[in-house]
């Protein structure tokens, strides 16, 4: 991926203001692949997470002339993925887990590998439930505050809390049972991601 | 080792993205989608909106001034006696301010203040005439605008008079320097 300097990227926002078509497609270069797998973790489908992508950036370009501070532009632009998937998470109808088992505490459960490969934790993320997923992308890699998530998903605060202690005990879970089936002969890692 | 998911998550966080999108088939969305939504800046909107806002501000002011200047109402569009009483006292007042026209002192006090009394008396007459406009058939209106051409006449005697007594005292002046 070819790294734009804060400088450059600034002065690609600056362009992007005046409609300039090769400094939105820089800018696009730069951002897509990220704000792609974002949008993956937080849909779970390939084609929603290209069609937020796409609508994102033409928003993004479209009021790009409202962003002031010039280099916050990744962040801005991170958030307006953010609101496009809630946006398509609403649609649905969110079904959250009821795992009567799993307690709503830390557990050695949500311990795993500290060697897990980064692809099998992304591939189990869009596995999980609509919901929980959402909850536990926002959370731990967005760094939402529980109350915000209620707030954006239309739940209480305290269900988001309960909600994203259980859908890390349910990765961990995955994580942790795709790990033992390895450990048993199997090369599961490279058909987890494919799937 | 085992370690908390949440803090291997926060570690890997920037390995995670790990699968790459259809870029061109999204930058050909993203292109299409600008073209098609492509709208005008804001600020164009607000002055567009403040040029009709004036435009027509200034359309209906003009308009309702046309307007009023176009029909303009005399005695005689109300009634073809008082335009006849207005018109007697018109030539009246006509051949008595020829009379004066001719003979106008320059300086004198008392000639100078006969003569503004008709400028302001004019500007009162303007002013009949729009109440007039305004309310068409008033008595009041009428009676007022009639009895300015009497007060007028009267004024323009006034002025004949102060030229007269002028005249007598300007050969006594003449015979006193002999």
């Amino acid at each position: 991926m070819e790294v734009i300097s804060n400088q450059s990227e600034q002065k690609l926002v600056r362009l992007c203001k005046k409609n300039d078509a090769k400094a939105q497609y820089k800018l696009y270069k730069q951002y897509s692949k990220g704000m792609y797998n974002l949008a993956l973790r937080m849909t779970g489908d390939q084609n929603e997470a290209e069609d937020i992508l796409q609508d994102a950036f033409i928003k993004a370009f479209q009021e790009v002339h409202k962003l002031k501070n010039e280099k916050a532009f990744g962040g801005w632009l991170r958030r307006i993925v953010v609101n496009h998937c809630i946006d398509s998470t609403r649609k649905k109808k969110l079904v959250f887990i009821e795992m009567e088992k799993i307690k709503d505490q830390h557990t050695e459960m949500d311990g795993v590998e500290e060697s897990i490969d980064p692809g099998l934790i992304h591939a189990m993320i869009k596995k999980l439930p609509d919901g929980a997923r959402e909850i536990l992308v926002l959370r731990a890699l967005e760094g939402y505050k529980h109350a915000e998530i209620g707030e954006q998903l239309g739940i209480s605060e305290s269900t988001a809390k309960t909600q994203y202690f259980r859908a890390k005990q349910l990765l961990a879970k995955m994580l942790n049972d795709w790990n033992n089936e390895e450990r048993s002969g199997k090369n599961i890692v490279g058909e987890a991601i494919k799937a | 080792m085992k370690k908390d998911l949440e803090k291997i998550l926060l570690e890997k966080r920037l390995k995670l993205d790990m699968e790459e999108p259809e870029n061109d088939l999204v930058w050909e969305g993203i292109r299409s989608g600008l073209q098609k939504k492509s709208k005008l800046p804001d600020w164009f909107w607000k002055v567009a909106a403040i040029f009709i806002f004036v435009v027509s501000a200034t359309y209906f002011i003009a308009n309702e001034r046309s307007q009023k200047q176009v029909v303009v109402l005399t005695l005689a569009d109300i009634s073809k006696d008082l335009g006849t009483q207005e018109q007697t006292l018109k030539q009246q007042v006509n051949l008595k301010w020829e009379e004066v026209e001719k003979q106008l002192p320059d300086n004198n006090p008392e000639i100078q203040f006969l003569l503004q009394q008709l400028n302001d008396m004019d500007a009162i007459y303007n002013s009949y005439q729009k109440d007039l406009n305004r309310t068409l058939d008033n008595e009041p209106v009428i009676q007022a605008m009639l009895d300015y051409y009497e007060k007028k006449i009267r004024i323009i005697n006034r002025l004949l008079m102060e030229i007269e007594k002028q005249k007598q005292v300007e050969p006594e002046m003449e015979f006193e320097h002999i």
